[in-house]
């Protein structure tokens, strides 16, 4: 135990990369380096004003060849070897390249050079490879100490500064110390000499002139804040020392920490080391050298992974997340941002409609739209469809749902975004006979199960009545939440279908309070209909084909149903949330609202008027989509039961029992919902 | 006075950031504290940078750090270089500090510092918004939850390009206007009123020494 105490003992250097460094590495490698793996000349500092809390010793070190050292910190000429591979830094001599660093601190000690610039005592090597496709950057820090051939030992215990010198000598040595600074800047290795109650303060070159009655202490800028160790710089110092000034007597060594708090400068933490130091002068051979980094306590290189600030995708997505989260930390702390980045959701129509709502979504940080359409873009749609082009309208039009999922992504890389290109067949829209025809159509009807299947929210954003029927069906059955959204010409609709449970699905008929309507007994698009959905584009003019609605129109709409879905996931009952039906005062009591407020069944605008209303309507049971009779119908027989939907137009409402009911009904009353202006989107 | 006056709405022209800036830098190099002004070719207006390094709890700091980089790839050198290993303290608390910076920038459209802030780890790596929450200890830790943080965005460095924390500067002058018409009779130095203000809810203090500066420098 007490021979281990003997031995000098010091605290090795650790590496700290400046934020910058690996960007300014990178930028380097691609502009400047290239290929070229030769090594390169960096500078690195060390400072001795670790505060005492610090674990240990600290050196920044710094990429750039600088002509400008910030004051207190003392430089350390570097080498920085950046390989062009992973094998290359794996494979390359790491013993070699350091014996080879120990050679230059050798000659520089032997030729004096390192008496002149004794920086060059504490040279450091830098191994890197940087892998630019990932932004993992390997590295490994050596900082090159020579080994004394016969062990370094500690004459007496370390002592502190206080301990040798008084306040005088100690206040005499911080200004020589600051006076020669001034002439020569950030000197780490310095000279105290005491005669009598003087100190004097000088540079190396002057400890061949001393005189034999002063008393000598080799004085270095100790990055260490142990009270009973020095810092790494001393070892070579001590062959600098060996070498030059051997002593049979104990060699005094003072260890300056200078540091500053609150504005309060003080060396007193400094320590006062006597070491028999044993002589290197006729030490003809470079000496051993150790220095290699450890890692965790091992001899092992770093990796470290920056895709996180580096990647841009990355950096995108943290920083709309970070848009978003303040919105949580400044306005609603109750706000769950990570269920609605979760919902997956799936468009049903890329247009106008469609391409509004992904934009909005992404903006609340939804990361999976994926858009269903099959129509291409046309001339006319990228003025009123925001995610396309005038380029992609050439050329007979690229499709609308693939084009849409690019477009999107090229916005926002981190949004998750597919299109599929079919069509969603339709009540009343004959399927062929020939067998093909019906595979087809079986084949789409999968696909959109499928699909459905796949998200959490479905959002039915297309430009004909019929075309929402199947996804209302299928929805309703699979009890995934639908949002509804749809245009007339200066009116729109945005409605979240009622979303079925258990109960509702066996006894739908208990009486309820109409002001405040269950979220399981709320209908959907086609409950307030008394007419099933037929072939509306049949028998139509160019005009009642198309859409032909106020431009800014489409954007209120999708912006709603955007914030409505969002409403409806930050309210604990999701879509069995009862609907709010006014936005008066007494109507927002806490049941019925969620932190974003209310969270009513539909939404209804009227643009001539700029009026907007609220109401709510009980599911029907006779619904031509979401009533028992066709979901059990669906469930049962499946496809077989759709086909006849589609090709028979009178079958659903013969089914629901509606045609017994059914009157004459005047086709003006119903609002006219279609949102796209292109006769080849809603054939 | 005069510097005072045109700051009565609460902003600084560039040319007062400038002389209030270098006025930091030099009484911070008088009393070591750390403060300096860095300026570049491509930027008219130089802007102040501070550094310092903080130690967090290992074991926040773990979870901060991730495997990743611990798990290395490559395996341990069978070197016979560091058999002089007895003589080596073991490495105390490499992984355990964090080196904080902060950059003081004038801002031309608000007329008014930003202040830019980063944390990272001894290898470079960033730290997120949670993680500097989460792993650097101190009185902040409560204060930043409150509201001070809810003003911070990441953007890039104006002149550095890289990517940093800003305290959003839409708030400062009325901040400043406020601070102003309290303090008629103080010249103390707008910088360092506005950072002893929003400072410390990003873990930046400043000395009390400070308080000596006027607004003459």
């Amino acid at each position: 135990m007490s021979q281990k105490t003997e031995q000098l003992q010091f605290a090795p250097f650790s590496s700290a990369l400046d934020a910058g460094f690996w960007p300014t590495l990178s930028k380097k490698k691609l502009e400047e380096y290239k290929l070229d793996d030769q090594p390169k000349e960096v500078y690195g500092y060390y400072y001795n004003e670790t505060k005492d809390t610090y674990p240990n010793n600290c050196c920044f070190f710094s990429v750039h060849r600088s002509s400008h050292i910030p004051p207190h910190l003392f430089p350390s000429p570097g080498t920085l070897v950046n390989f062009n591979t992973l094998e290359a830094f794996k494979e390359c001599d790491k013993k070699a390249v350091i014996e080879k660093a120990a050679k230059h601190v050798w000659e520089d000690i032997i030729s004096r050079k390192s008496i002149q610039n004794p920086s060059l005592l504490t040279r450091f090597i830098l191994l890197t490879f940087c892998d630019l496709k990932k932004y993992h950057y390997h590295y490994w820090f050596a900082f090159p100490a020579l080994v004394s051939p016969e062990p370094i030992t500690l004459h007496k215990p370390a002592r502190k500064l206080e301990e040798v010198f008084n306040p005088d000598q100690i206040k005499s040595l911080q200004k020589q110390y600051d006076t020669l600074t001034k002439k020569v800047p950030h000197l780490a290795f310095f000279l105290v000499i005491q005669d009598g109650s003087s100190v004097k303060v000088q540079t190396l070159e002057s400890a061949d002139k001393v005189s034999n009655k002063s008393k000598i202490f080799y004085a270095f800028c100790d990055p260490c804040n142990l009270d009973q160790h020095p810092g790494w710089p001393l070892r070579n110092y001590l062959a600098l020392i060996a070498s030059h000034w051997p002593s049979e007597a104990p060699v005094s060594i003072l260890c300056y920490r200078d540091r500053s708090r609150e504005g309060q400068r003080s060396c007193l933490h400094s320590i006062v080391l006597e070491v028999n130091l044993p002589s290197m002068k006729n030490i003809a051979e470079c000496p051993k050298c150790v220095g290699w980094e450890r890692n965790q306590n091992k001899l092992a290189p770093r990796v470290v992974d920056l895709s996180a600030s580096m990647d841009p995708n990355r950096l995108a997505e943290s920083s709309v997340d970070l848009n978003l989260k303040l919105m949580r930390w400044r306005l609603l702390p109750e706000l769950d941002l990570d269920k609605v980045a979760q919902t997956r959701c799936l468009l049903l129509g890329a247009g106008t409609l469609g391409c509004n709502v992904a934009r909005c979504l992404i903006g609340w940080g939804v990361r999976t739209v994926t858009f269903v359409d099959n129509s291409t873009i046309s001339y006319s749609n990228p003025v009123r469809q925001t995610l396309f082009e005038f380029e992609d309208s050439q050329n007979g039009g690229r499709p609308k749902a693939t084009t849409a999922a690019e477009k999107l992504q090229k916005i926002f890389p981190g949004v998750k975004s597919s299109g599929h290109q079919f069509s969603i067949p339709m009540p009343g829209h004959a399927v062929g006979k020939t067998e093909a025809a019906i595979k087809q159509v079986e084949e789409d009807v999968h696909k959109l199960e499928a699909l459905i299947d796949d998200h959490d929210v479905i959002f039915l954003l297309m430009d004909t009545r019929e075309s929402r029927w199947l996804p209302t069906v299928i929805a309703a059955s699979k009890r995934k939440q639908v949002i509804n959204a749809a245009l007339g010409f200066d009116t729109y609709l945005v409605l979240r279908h009622g979303m079925k449970s258990d109960q509702s699905a066996k006894q739908p008929a208990s009486p309820i309070n109409l002001a405040c309507i269950p979220g399981d007994r709320l209908g959907c698009y086609f409950c307030n209909d008394v007419v099933a959905p037929g072939n509306s584009t049949r028998d139509r003019t160019l005009d009642q084909q198309c859409t032909v609605s106020r431009p800014g129109l489409s954007m209120v709409a999708a912006a709603l149903a955007v914030e409505l879905m969002v409403s409806l996931l930050q309210h604990p009952n999701g879509g069995q949330a009862a609907a709010d039906t006014s936005a008066k005062d007494d109507h927002l009591n806490a049941s019925l609202i969620s932190p974003l407020g209310l969270v009513p069944h539909q939404v209804r605008g009227f643009l001539a008027r700029y009026h907007t209303i609220l109401p709510a309507s009980v599911a029907f049971d006779k619904c031509t989509a979401c009533s028992e009779s066709v979901l059990s119908g669906y469930k049962k027989q499946g496809f077989k039961f759709l086909l006849k939907v589609f090709n028979q137009p009178s079958f659903l409402e013969d089914h629901t029992g509606l045609t017994v009911l059914h009157q004459e009904v005047d086709n003006a009353e119903i609002l006219a919902f279609s949102d796209d202006d292109s006769v080849k989107s809603s054939e | 006075m005069n510097s005072q006056a045109a700051m009565g709405n609460g902003t600084l022209n560039a040319d007062e950031f400038n002389k209030l800036a270098e006025s930091i830098a030099v009484f911070s190099g008088e009393h070591r504290l750390g403060w300096q002004i860095q300026k570049s070719s491509h930027f008219e207006t130089p802007w102040l940078v501070f550094k310092q390094v903080v130690n967090v709890q290992p074991k926040s700091q773990k979870e901060a750090h991730g495997a990743e980089e611990s798990e290395l790839e490559l395996k341990e050198e069978a070197s016979d270089c560091d058999e002089n290993e007895q003589v080596t303290l073991g490495v105390g608390g490499h992984d355990d500090t964090i080196a904080m910076e902060y950059h003081v920038v004038y801002s031309e459209s608000y007329q008014v510092p930003v202040l830019y802030f980063n944390a990272f780890h001894s290898n470079g790596k960033l730290l997120s918004l949670e993680e500097i929450w989460n792993s650097v200890p101190g009185p902040f830790q409560e204060r930043v939850r409150l509201d001070g943080w809810s003003t911070i965005t990441q953007q890039e460095h104006p002149i550095l390009g890289r990517p940093f924390f800003q305290l959003h500067p839409c708030h400062t002058a009325d901040l400043m206007k406020q601070t102003q018409a309290m303090n008629t009779h103080s010249k103390s130095n707008y910088i360092i009123t506005w950072l002893s203000s929003v400072g410390p809810v990003v873990g930046l203090n400043l000395p009390l020494v400070f308080a000596t500066l006027s607004d003459k420098g």
